[in-house]
């Protein structure tokens, strides 16, 4: 048999721990059992279950929002192969809506404080990307992308999809700085300083 | 503090064993037992609004581990479809071979990540998990036969043919060579049987 223990949990939490049980069809005992041997699992990948959680999250934002995974090599050959076959402006542009677009999203789905959400999101689905942040302060803010393995194409086209992301956040670029891999993009609150 | 301050604790039995495991894991993390158990409960919670369990949930992240190692990278949908149509008209071959040659190297990446799994059946797995753009992905495995069944609503002619570039690469890779290939735009149909040794 099966040696118990017993751990202490917050009344709501354990309610609501017998809420799911039940609605799955398993007991208190087993479900319980089956998420902290998650955690044990989460903890052996490096990870803690709040970070798995989230994860899960954003991809999933990502996946209703219209993005798919891609083969990295692959995915710059063809961005570099296309930009260089005279598709560039029509290819900045569609970047730029896209970027225009996902902002709008955030703007929706995280109304509290969508430039947040949004640099989580890219934070976390930006993989090969060595840096990614944006910070805000009092209306005026940066955002630094760096990542060695950009080609000059994609980093182009990234600084666009942010610059039609900062603009749906309700923000207006006054600086920008594009290098191979390198973004630096200072701006300020649409309207302010005009 | 006020005594309505004060909050209820329950208490939940859990086994014995996993209650010692939890106790070494949360000293490792550096944090108290307490804690620890009380943040594990309530991502399960969080799992289950998002409709998962939270078996699920790190299922789906250690394959998503995987495809990361693997040099996947989240790229719009639409501008990748634009730039592939772009490109496909004039170096349609010259993409097939890209694409042939990518799955090739996944198929070898796989053999050495997962050693000791059933590794048609983690790439099928894998494709499912991280290609949300098909509706189906069926990798049914007979004797030396495989047979892969694909749907997608939204794949065009040419990333079907790349699609099946890529699966036709990564197979070769696990020793299977293509016997028989049907498909039309989002619909998939191969057979692959086992190379001779």
């Amino acid at each position: 048999m099966v040696k118990r223990k017993m751990l202490a949990a917050d009344e709501g939490l354990a309610e609501e721990m017998v809420r799911i049980a039940e609605k799955r069809g398993q007991t208190l005992f087993s479900f319980v059992n089956e998420v902290l041997e998650q955690a044990v699992r989460a903890h052996d990948m490096g990870l803690t279950l709040k970070r798995v959680v989230d994860e899960r999250g954003v991809v999933e934002a990502m996946r209703e929002a219209g993005f798919v995974l891609a083969v990295k090599t692959l995915w710059f050959d063809v961005v570099d192969g296309a930009f260089k076959r005279g598709a560039k402006r029509s290819m900045l542009k569609k970047w730029c809506e896209t970027g225009r677009w996902y902002g709008k999203f955030f703007v929706a789905k995280k109304s509290e404080n969508p430039v947040e959400g949004f640099r989580d999101a890219v934070c976390n689905l930006m993989w090969g990307a060595s840096e990614f942040d944006i910070e805000v302060n009092n209306g005026e803010g940066e955002v630094r992308c760096i990542s060695a393995d950009f080609p000059l194409s994609y980093t182009e086209l990234f600084s666009a999809f942010l610059g039609g992301a900062l603009e749906a956040l309700g923000y207006r670029c006054t600086e920008k700085d594009v290098s191979k891999g390198v973004i630096r993009i200072r701006f300020k609150v649409e309207g302010e300083g005009e | 503090m006020s005594k309505g301050a004060v909050k209820e604790r329950k208490l939940i039995a859990v086994p014995g064993e996993l209650v010692r495991e939890l106790n070494e894991v949360a000293n490792r993390a550096g944090v108290p037992f307490y804690e620890f158990t009380v943040e594990a409960l309530g991502q399960a919670v969080r799992a289950s609004r998002m409709k998962r369990t939270l078996r699920e949930v790190v299922d789906f992240c250690e394959l998503m581990e995987v495809q990361r190692a693997a040099g996947f990278v989240v790229a719009p949908k639409e501008v990748l479809n634009y730039c592939v149509q772009r490109l496909y008209l004039a170096e349609g071959e010259q993409l097939r071979k890209m694409w042939m040659g990518v799955g090739e190297w996944y198929g070898k990446y796989l053999q050495a990540r997962l050693r000791g799994e059933d590794v048609v059946e983690s790439f099928g797995r894998l494709m499912r998990v991280s290609r949300w753009d098909l509706d189906e992905f069926e990798l049914k495995k007979e004797d030396d036969t495989v047979t892969l069944r694909c749907v997608s609503f939204a794949l065009s002619v040419e990333d079907t043919e790349l699609l099946m570039s890529f699966v036709e690469g990564a197979m070769g890779s696990l020793g299977y060579e293509v016997k028989e290939r049907d498909y039309v735009k989002g619909i998939v149909s191969m057979k692959f049987i086992c190379k001779k040794v």
